[in-house]
C-alpha cells in the first residue's frame, strides 16, 4: 500500500511538472504559435523483450505495449504506456501462468533532428519509471489458486530514433532500445527492443 | 524560475528511480526458514497446493541449501555433478508466501522440501548420517537417446537426477512417492552394494548408469566390453557368471522392490508410481493384483533358467537389458510381500497406518548391512534366493505376532521355490518364530 502511494504521488508529480515544463518552454518560442508546438498521440509498439525464460535461457518474449504521449516542439516528448504479458509451463496436471501488467511513464529528450518538408527524423534518449504487478495462477489436478504479488517498481533508460510524418496529422514510426530496471527481473536489467507506431494530432 | 520546473522534473525522476535501482528485493534475498506455495501431499496420501516451510535455505534464488544443491543439465566431473545452478522465479503474495512462477521453480521448491523431509526421515529410521547432505540434484539431465519421464538415483556420483517429463500427468518431481523411491537407492547403494558388493556386479541399481548423464569422456566403459569378453571365450554358461548375472538381478529387485516399498512408506500410495508413469500401474502396483492371496516369489531356479536362456540365445549387448524384466517383477513381489506385512502390522498391533510403516521400514535399514554380508557369502555353489531376504526379514524382526508369523510363512510357502509343498511353519516361542520342517532340504 505504501508503495502504492509513493508511486501515485511520483506520478502525478511527474505529470504536474511535464505540463510547467511545456508551458514554460512555449512561452520562450515565440515564432510559432503556442498550441502548434504540441502534439498528442496514441501508440502501439511491439517489443522484443530479452529475459529469462522457463528453460532457463535468456529468449526473447513478444509484448505489446500501449501508449499515450505528448510530444513538444519536436524536442522533448513523454509517453504513458501500459504492457501485459503472460507465459505459462507445466502440463496437463500441475501448471503455472504468469501475468504481468506494466505501467511506465517515459520523458525523452530529442537531442537531434532533421527536418526534411514534413518529416522529421529525431533520435532522442529517455527516462523512465513506473510500476508492475504479477499475478501466478498455479493448477494441480484440477485445483486452482492464484497468488498476486502486489506493485513493484522498475525503471527504465531508452535510446531511439524515429520518423514523424505529416503536418496536422502525424504519423510516427521508430524504434528504441531499452533496458528496465526492477530488483525482480531476470537479468537485471532486461533489455528489449521496441518498434514504435502511432498516430498524432497537433494542436 | 525559468529552470525551476525541469529541475524539478529531474529531481522526481532521480528519486523515483533509486530505490528501484537500490538494495535485491526480498524473493532474492531470502535465506533461512521460509515459507512457499507448493505441491504437497496430504495426510491422505494425495496432492494438493499447500504453504510449506523451507528451512536451511543458503539463498531462494538458487534453491540451494541445507537440504539440496540444484545442478541445471549437469556432466560429470571427477564424480561430481558440475554445471550452473538453475536460477528460481518467485512472486511474494500479500501472506509473506514465495509462489513459483514457473515449473522449474516449482520443481525446484517440490525436490527441496522433500529432500528436507528425507533427512528428517533418515534419522528417524536410523539411516541418520548414511547420505551426506545437501543432496545433489540433477535437473533437466540429458541421456543418450534422448530418454524422457524418468528419474534416477547414480551411485557414483551420489545424486538424484531428472530427465524432462513430457506427459500430462504429475510430473515426476512432484512425486513424493517415486522421490522417496529414488531416495531410497541412495541408502540401499551405500549400505549394501557400495564397495565390494560394487566390484563384483558393477552397477549402483537396475538403471543403467552409463546413459544416465552425458559426460563424453567416461561412458566408454566397459560392462559392454566385458560382456563381450564373456561371449568371446563362449563362457555361456559357466557357472560363476551365472551366477554374477544372478546377484546383480537379485540385488537390483531388492534394491527396486525395497524403493517401492520406500515410496509406499513415505506416501501411503500403493499406486504411487502410476500417477506419474501409467503403464506401470500393473507391473509396480504395491497391491496384489486381482486373485491373488500372497505375492509370489519366484525361485532361484527359475531365475537361472531365465539367466541362462538370455546368455545362450540373446545378444550379449543388451543384457543388462535382459536382466531388467527379472529384477523388477521381483521387486514388486517384495514390495507386496513387506506391504502385506505391514497391513498385518496395522491390524494386529492397532497401531497407526503411519507408525506401521514406519516400524518396518526401520527393520529394513537395520537388515541392509546382514543383506550385504549375505550376498557377498552367496556363489555358485550357495546362493542367495529371493526367499532368504524373506527369511532373513523374519529372523530381524523381533516379537513377531502369530498373524505376522503365518503371513511370513504363507509368503514363503507360496514361493515358486516349493512348488506347493508348505515346509515353513509358525511355532510360539518367547515369541512366534518361523520354523522350517523339510526332511529333504537343508533349509534353516
Amino acid at each position: 500500500m505504501k508503495n502504492r502511494l509513493v508511486f501515485i504521488i511520483f506520478l502525478f508529480c511527474f505529470l504536474l511538472g511535464l505540463l510547467g515544463y511545456t508551458h514554460e518552454a512555449r512561452a520562450q518560442d515565440s515564432n510559432l504559435p503556442r498550441r502548434a508546438q504540441i502534439s498528442v498521440g496514441m501508440l502501439l509498439s511491439p517489443e522484443l523483450r530479452f529475459q529469462r525464460g522457463v528453460d532457463q535461457e535468456i529468449e526473447s518474449q513478444t509484448i505489446y505495449n500501449w501508449g499515450l504521449a505528448i510530444r513538444y516542439a519536436e524536442i522533448f516528448s513523454a509517453v504513458l504506456e501500459f504492457a501485459q504479458s503472460s507465459e505459462k509451463s507445466g502440463n496437463g496436471s500441475s501448471s503455472l501462468e504468469l501475468k504481468q501488467k506494466e505501467w511506465l511513464a517515459w520523458g525523452r529528450w530529442h537531442f537531434r533532428g532533421v527536418n526534411i518538408d514534413h518529416t522529421k527524423l529525431s533520435i532522442f534518449g529517455g527516462i523512465g519509471a513506473g510500476t508492475y504487478d504479477r499475478e501466478v495462477k498455479t493448477t494441480l489436478l484440477g485445483d486452482t489458486r492464484t497468488d498476486k504479488s502486489g506493485l513493484q517498481r522498475v525503471a527504465g533508460l531508452t535510446l531511439g530514433g524515429d520518423l514523424v510524418f505529416g503536418e496536422q496529422y502525424k504519423i510516427l514510426v521508430g524504434i528504441e532500445g531499452r533496458s528496465l530496471f526492477s530488483t525482480d527481473f531476470d537479468p537485471n536489467p532486461t533489455f528489449s527492443l521496441m518498434v514504435r507506431t502511432g498516430i498524432f494530432y497537433r494542436f | 524560475m525559468k529552470y525551476v520546473f525541469s529541475r524539478f522534473i529531474a529531481a522526481i525522476l532521480v528519486l523515483g528511480i533509486l530505490p528501484a535501482c537500490g538494495p535485491q528485493f526480498e524473493s532474492t534475498e531470502q535465506s533461512g526458514s521460509t515459507r512457499v506455495v507448493s505441491p504437497w501431499l496430504t495426510s491422505q496420501g494425495e496432492y494438493s497446493l499447500q504453504t510449506i516451510e523451507l528451512r536451511g535455505l543458503y539463498d531462494l534464488k538458487t534453491l540451494s541449501g541445507q537440504f539440496a544443491r540444484f545442478v541445471f543439465g549437469p556432466k560429470v566431473v571427477d564424480g561430481k555433478l558440475q554445471g550452473h545452478s538453475p536460477k528460481g522465479r518467485f512472486i511474494k503474495n500479500s501472506q509473506n508466501e514465495y509462489v513459483p512462477v514457473d515449473d522449474l521453480t516449482q520443481q525446484m521448491v517440490v525436490l527441496y522440501a522433500h529432500m528436507q523431509k528425507f533427512a528428517e526421515l533418515d534419522e528417524e529410521l536410523g539411516a541418520g548420517g548414511v547420505n551426506t547432505w545437501p543432496r545433489d540434484i540433477g535437473i533437466a539431465v540429458r541421456m543418450k537417446g534422448g530418454v524422457k519421464n524418468n528419474a534416477f538415483y547414480d551411485g557414483k556420483t551420489d545424486s538424484m537426477l531428472f530427465v524432462p517429463y513430457t506427459w500430462d500427468h504429475l510430473p515426476i518431481s512432484i512425486n513424493g512417492g517415486i522421490l522417496a523411491h529414488e531416495h531410497f537407492h541412495s541408502l540401499f547403494y551405500k549400505l549394501v552394494i557400495k564397495g565390494s558388493l560394487e566390484e563384483v556386479i558393477d552397477r549402483s541399481s537396475v538403471h543403467e548408469r552409463e546413459d544416465i548423464v552425458l559426460n563424453d569422456d567416461e561412458l566408454e566403459i566397459s560392462e559392454k566390453a566385458l560382456t563381450k569378453s564373456f561371449f568371446g571365450k563362449r563362457v555361456l554358461t559357466n557357472p560363476e557368471v551365472v551366477h554374477k548375472y544372478h546377484l546383480e538381478t537379485l540385488t537390483s529387485g531388492l534394491n527396486e522392490g525395497l524403493a517401492d516399498f520406500w515410496g509406499w512408506v513415505y506416501s501411503g500410495d500403493p499406486d504411487f508410481i502410476a500417477m506419474s508413469i501409467p503403464i506401470e500401474k500393473g507391473e509396480r502396483s504395491l497391491n496384489l493384483r486381482a486373485g491373488d492371496i500372497y505375492p509370489n516369489l519366484p525361485s532361484q531356479k527359475k531365475m537361472t533358467n531365465r539367466i541362462e536362456s538370455f546368455m545362450r540365445y540373446g545378444e550379449p549387448d543388451y543384457m543388462k537389458s535382459y536382466l531388467k524384466g527379472p529384477a523388477y517383477s521381483l521387486g514388486t513381489q517384495i514390495s507386496r510381500f513387506l506391504k502385506g506385512f505391514t497391513e498385518i502390522r496395522i491390524r494386529e498391533r492397532e497401531v497407526s497406518a503411519t507408525q506401521a510403516r514406519k516400524d518396518v521400514a526401520k527393520q529394513i535399514v537395520s537388515l541392509l548391512p546382514q543383506l550385504k554380508e549375505k550376498l557377498l557369502l552367496s556363489s555358485s555353489d550357495k546362493y542367495f534366493r529371493p526367499i532368504d531376504f524373506v527369511v532373513l526379514f523374519a529372523q530381524q524382526t523381533s516379537n513377531l505376532l502369530e498373524a505376522e508369523c503365518n503371513f511370513i510363512a504363507s509368503v514363503l510357502n507360496n514361493s515358486e521355490e516349493f512348488d506347493g509343498k508348505q515346509p515353513y511353519k509358525c511355532m510360539q516361542a518367547t515369541s512366534w518364530e518361523l520354523s522350517f520342517e523339510d526332511s529333504n532340504s537343508d533349509e534353516k
